[in-house]
């Protein structure tokens, strides 16, 4: 077996239990966020699912495109080299796609806390309630409290 | 919630926030009825109308009147997808900007063509 070889088999070995590894964990805490974040258990569970099967497709797809190596491997020093800057930059495409997901389930989160959230200015003033339903005509005057006070 | 807007519906600018505001998904529903008017003085009896023709006004089913900036801030906040802005805005370093920006435009509305009647064009 070459070193060419030994490099690929070693860098497929790290990889991929490192790729599953980030899924796991993405997918077992994004779980509480998005029920949170969406207060709909199923929906969540099924965005859930859709974003780590995204996420196993990119970075798979990245480590079998990122594979070959074209310069040749003569030393087993060069082949840790080659090894080396292919773990890396697998590690670097995962933390940017891990924190790319962590940005988009922050949005819904934040778009879930906005929708609840109170008015962002308090009333200039208050008046007593207006009469619920519109009157009609015929209607005799409705009654109401003490004005508010006048600026 | 629903939040009742009263808009001087002789002002060019006025209608045009309207017409944007109204097209706009709405979480909480905006009712639009001219300042003044006599569906105003029905809804409102206890309101100082005339003022409310100097600026914008806005009163929530609770009798919450908002002013001003307020006001426009309450209609930022009711528009789906505008939430973050209005709560941005209304931050104690940002207030004092979009007062002024308030003035500003109701100063461009009073010079242009504020109280200028304009009939039936003006519904559109």
């Amino acid at each position: 077996m070459d070193y060419k070889l030994a490099t690929y088999l070693v860098y497929l070995a790290v990889s991929i239990p490192l790729t599953w590894w980030v899924g796991r964990t993405l997918f077992r805490n994004g779980q509480v966020f998005l029920d949170e974040a969406l207060r709909d258990e199923r929906l969540a569970a099924s965005v859930n699912h859709l974003l780590v099967v995204g996420f196993y497709l990119l970075n798979l797809g990245y480590v079998a495109v990122a594979l070959k190596i074209t310069a040749s491997v003569g030393t087993a020093s060069a082949a840790m080299e080659n090894l080396a800057w292919k773990v890396g930059f697998v590690l670097l495409v995962l933390g940017a796609v891990h924190f790319f997901n962590l940005y988009v389930l922050s949005r819904f989160r934040r778009r879930r806390l906005l929708e609840v959230s109170a008015p962002p200015v308090p009333p200039t003033r208050q008046m007593p309630p207006p009469p619920a339903p519109p009157p009609m005509p015929a209607r005799p005057p409705a009654r109401h409290g003490p004005e508010w006070p006048q600026p | 919630m629903t939040l009742t807007v009263l808009y001087d519906e002789n002002c060019g600018i006025c209608r045009t926030a309207r017409r944007f505001l109204d097209s706009r998904a709405q979480l909480v529903p905006l009712e639009f009825v001219a300042a003044g008017s006599e569906e105003a003085h029905r809804r409102y009896p206890t309101l100082d109308h005339a003022q409310t023709l100097k600026e914008i006004t806005v009163i929530g089913d609770d009798g919450a009147v908002y002013v001003d900036d307020s006001a426009w801030l309450m209609c930022l906040w009711a528009l789906d997808g505008y939430r973050g802005l209005a709560a941005r805005l209304s931050q104690p370093h940002l207030r004092p900007l979009a007062r002024r920006v308030v003035t500003a435009t109701g100063r461009v509305a009073g010079v242009r063509n504020y109280g200028e009647a304009c009939g039936p064009e003006c519904q559109r």
